[in-house]
């Protein structure tokens, strides 16, 4: 991408209408293109190049998921947003893990707020990702180069905890936690890459913390496992926290090896190239969290940033 | 069937025999007193008899006269008789063993009867022999008196003395002397004178003739004597003795039967009574058991059909969530999407107005420079276009009119979100829940109910955020104020209050509505009790605000009285623990492995 010209955007829907108004939205800043539809919208992808891509979920031809994961195979430094007036926690979370989404976008938009997350897309797409990254995971099982990435795992329950350890403490080191006070202890005594994190830690939702972690420890890569998952958390989870992944307990060890490692990964290259970090940028938080959530914001800023 | 037929058998069978021998037993009395008759007649027939025979035996010292006893005894004897053969000799006859002796009896009777009769004959005649005999011997002695005739008197008076000696006794013996004697004075009576002679003569005449009646009369009472008339009737009277032992002892037996059989009919009876009256406890043990059953029973089905009408309810209030959730979910996307254009384009309209207005202020500052030939029409045309449609205002007012559109589209969109919120269709997660703007979301759902002519009054207190499924209180608070609406007919108002009292969150939701009387209040949180007319409500709201309560281990109270509306009280725990839920194992065991979630595709972009 050459810096005299201008950032290019695709839009996909199915509506036209929806395409009109983005584009009138957009033009004077963007180059924007539009596809009605995800195969036209594919079919646009294959054939040039865009900085960010942002796709309708609902679609009668393919879904947004499909049109993003292929978009994340072909454009890898494409930066890729879902538009969307209602989806559910299944193609939410196939956005996550497999299309790497950087926002969802609710419809109805707000003008502002939507230049804002695309001028977040932009810049986030300046980063070139680094090309010369082995592109496929060591098989599962196998003895992996990830054993320097320590590992924190935060969920109440202490069996759980401890299968999961079981699971993963042959590659790595591997630390435990059972409470927000536990985990933010561990993350300030050690050098912890990974956290693997229940999302309802005593009956509260980990989003916001999340978010607030990753505000703080913007290479910490987070991935949650949880049986607790719904919609709304989940795009919360993307758009605050920029998680890596989110599983859905029960997982198949392998499954849970493979996504361990390729996090370890992803932390390591981070590590290497921190200007990736922008890439996965959470939303700054917007809102003042409540009173009570201060204290432990507080905490946090003080643990990582001594 | 054949089971009765054979009882009744068996029981009219009981019966006769129990009849029989009761008439075995019963006929005895009648047979008894005639038995004492008999015996009495017989009794007395032998006593006459022996009366008779000592009357007989008397008549023998009796010398001149007939004693007068034995006429009369023979008219008892025959009168007893007679009563004895009407006794003895029934129409129907007695048993051959007695019969036979009693005619036997009756036979030596009528001899002894005929014998008597002559015996009596000749003891006429022997009395008068011996009359005879003594008016002779008078004059004998007589004649005799003188001294010279003392040995022949002497014989005189022994042969007297001896003839009545003979007379008297019963089986005399000096016969022969008196022969003798006989025979000597008549000898010694040669010597004497002729008329002397004669009457000693006449004397001994008489004495023969004393002598052979006397012999007859003893030959008449030997005969009388002989007849064996008592032997008979003894043995007569001896077996009918044993003829009534017998049946005495029969009856006696078939007493004893009857008694034995009476008692065992008695047992039998006592048995089927103690039996009918065991059947009958039974019957009653088991009427009261079933009776007891029965209610535990109903208990039982009354606690299930409340269950199952609870969990219908449950079921019915689930599907019609998820039924509105589906429905909110096709409705949001197809409402956010025209949404979505619409209200990006106001936007953007409205953001490009200000850019507008600067070319309209462009183009108008370039009029005045045009030549005023050309300018001529054109500024005519520009005046009345203008005169139309004034860029000023025009655009101002274009603005207004956008923005009030932005604002129309910013509600739609919030009422969106806020149906979506309330279903919570894409929000399932126990979360930490702002019980006061859930307050605020159900009030906004429930706009329609409220138009205008209710008051709503809010008094939020600070509040901690409560562990909850949102979208269940959502369910609580709509249903609680949609009641809350429907009882106020007319104007009135609706009060919200919360607060915080010590570990738990108290929500109120009182209203201006008709309120209720007790008995209502004890039923509105039963599944489907309503108030409402049928069809106007399920009954179910109130039933589901109790169970969701329940579930969040709150608890919801009512004040209220009829005419002074309702309030409700909600009590929530703030307690850190949230509602269980069941723990998941984060890692699916061997078995499934690959199956629930396909592996997560290589990474490739970094």
């Amino acid at each position: 991408m050459s810096s005299n010209t201008r950032p290019r955007i695709l839009f996909i829907d199915d509506e036209p209408r929806i395409l009109l108004s983005l584009k009138a939205m957009f033009r004077n800043d963007y180059d924007v293109e539009t596809a009605v539809g995800g195969a036209a919208g594919i079919e646009q992808i294959k054939a040039q190049d865009f900085d960010v891509i942002v796709s309708d979920q609902r679609m009668p031809d393919v879904t947004g998921v499909d049109v993003l994961r292929a978009a994340r195979e072909l454009r890898p430094r494409s930066v890729r947003l879902l538009l969307t007036g209602y989806s559910d926690l299944t193609a939410i979370i196939g956005c996550i893990n497999e299309g790497e989404i950087f926002r969802f976008i609710s419809k109805p938009w707000g003008n502002t707020e939507l230049r804002a997350t695309i001028a977040a897309a932009v810049a986030a797409a300046d980063v070139v990702p680094p090309l010369n990254q082995p592109p496929t995971p060591a098989p599962a099982g196998s003895k992996p180069g990830a054993s320097g990435v320590a590992l924190l795992i935060l969920d109440e329950d202490a069996a759980s905890r401890s299968q999961l350890k079981r699971t993963l403490e042959n590659d790595r080191v591997v630390y435990e936690a059972g409470s927000v006070d536990e985990a933010l202890e561990q993350l300030a005594t050690h050098p912890i890459g990974v956290i693997v994190t229940e999302l309802v830690v005593g009956g509260e939702v980990l989003t916001q913390l999340l978010g607030a972690l990753r505000q703080h420890h913007p290479a910490l890569v987070v991935v949650v496992l949880t049986s607790h998952a719904d919609a709304g958390h989940s795009i919360t989870l993307i758009n605050q926290g920029q998680i890596y992944r989110l599983l859905l307990k029960p997982v198949s060890e392998s499954v849970l090896r493979g996504t361990i490692n390729i996090a370890s990964r992803r932390y390591e290259m981070l590590q290497q190239h921190p200007e990736q970090i922008q890439r996965a940028a959470p939303e700054p938080l917007r809102a003042p969290p409540p009173a009570q959530r201060l204290g432990l914001l507080a905490r946090i800023k003080r643990v990582l940033m001594a | 069937m054949l089971r009765r037929i054979i009882v009744a058998v068996a029981m009219v069978m009981a019966l006769a025999v129990l009849g029989l021998l009761m008439y075995r037993t019963q006929a005895q009395p009648l047979d008894l007193r005639r038995h004492n008759e008999r015996l009495t007649q017989l009794e007395r027939v032998l006593e006459l008899e022996a009366a008779v025979d000592q009357d007989i035996a008397r008549a023998r010292l009796a010398l001149d006269a007939e004693p007068p006893g034995l006429e009369q005894a023979q008219q008892r004897l025959a009168e007893a008789r007679q009563q004895l053969r009407q006794g003895w000799m029934p129409r129907e006859r007695l048993a051959p063993e007695i019969d036979g002796p009693v005619r036997e009896y009756f036979r030596h009777a009528d001899e002894k009867s005929a014998a008597l009769e002559r015996y009596r004959a000749e003891l006429q005649q022997f009395f008068a022999a011996f009359g005879q005999l003594r008016k002779q011997a008078d004059p004998v002695l007589t004649v005799l008196a003188s001294d010279q005739y003392t040995a022949l008197r002497r014989r005189v008076m022994t042969l007297l003395g001896d003839l009545t000696t003979y007379s008297i006794q019963s089986r005399p013996i000096n016969g022969p002397e008196i022969a003798e004697l006989q025979g000597a004075i008549s000898s010694e009576a040669r010597g004497l004178p002729p008329a002397a002679l004669q009457t000693v003569d006449r004397l001994l005449a008489s004495a023969d003739a004393v002598r052979s009646t006397k012999d007859g009369l003893q030959d008449r009472m030997q005969e009388l004597l002989a007849l064996p008339t008592t032997p008979a009737l003894e043995r007569a009277r001896r077996n009918y003795h044993e003829n009534h032992a017998r049946t005495e002892a029969s009856t006696a037996r078939y007493r004893k039967a009857l008694a034995i059989y009476a008692s065992a009919l008695l047992l039998v009876f006592a048995l089927g009574g103690w039996r009918l009256r065991r059947s009958y406890a039974e019957l009653d043990g088991a009427n009261a058991h079933l009776e007891e059953l029965v209610d535990v029973r109903t208990q039982e089905l009354r606690k299930a059909l409340d269950e199952v009408r609870s969990q219908q309810a449950q079921l019915i209030q689930s599907e019609k969530m998820a039924s509105l959730g589906q429905l909110v979910a096709g409705v949001a996307h197809e409402i956010n999407t025209p949404l979505g254009y619409a209200r990006s384009n106001v936007e953007t309209v409205r953001e490009g107005l200000p850019a507008m207005r600067s070319v309209f202020d462009a183009y108008d500052a370039l009029l005045p420079l045009l030549p005023a030939s050309q300018a001529e029409a054109l500024l005519g045309q520009l005046q009345a276009a203008r005169k139309v449609w004034d860029p000023v205002e025009r655009v101002e007012e274009a603005d207004v009119l956008l923005a009030d559109a932005e604002h129309g589209l910013v509600q739609i969109a919030d009422l969106v979100m806020s149906l979506k919120d309330f279903s919570r269709v894409d929000r399932s997660l126990t979360e930490r829940f702002d019980i006061n703007q859930g307050l605020e979301t159900a009030l906004k759902i429930c706009q329609g109910h409220l138009k205008s002519r209710v008051e709503i009054r809010r008094e939020f207190g600070e509040l901690p955020l409560v562990p909850c499924a949102p979208s269940q209180l959502n369910q609580v608070f709509l249903n609680l104020i949609t009641n809350a609406a429907q009882a106020i007919d007319g104007a009135g108002w609706i009060q919200l209050s919360t607060r915080e009292v010590g570990d738990a969150v108290e929500i109120s939701i009182a209203d201006s509505g008709c309120g209720m009387d007790e008995q209502t209040q004890a039923h509105i949180f039963e599944p489907f009790f309503t108030t409402k007319d049928v069809g106007k409500g399920t009954g179910l709201g109130l039933s589901i605000v109790f169970r969701i309560l329940e579930d969040h281990h709150g608890s919801i109270e009512v004040r209220s009285a009829p005419g002074q509306g309702a309030e409700f009280i909600i009590r929530l725990p703030t307690a850190r623990e949230a509602p269980a839920q069941p723990r998941a194992a984060p890692i699916a065991s061997v078995a499934q492995d690959d199956e629930l979630l396909p592996p997560v595709p290589a990474i490739s972009g970094i």
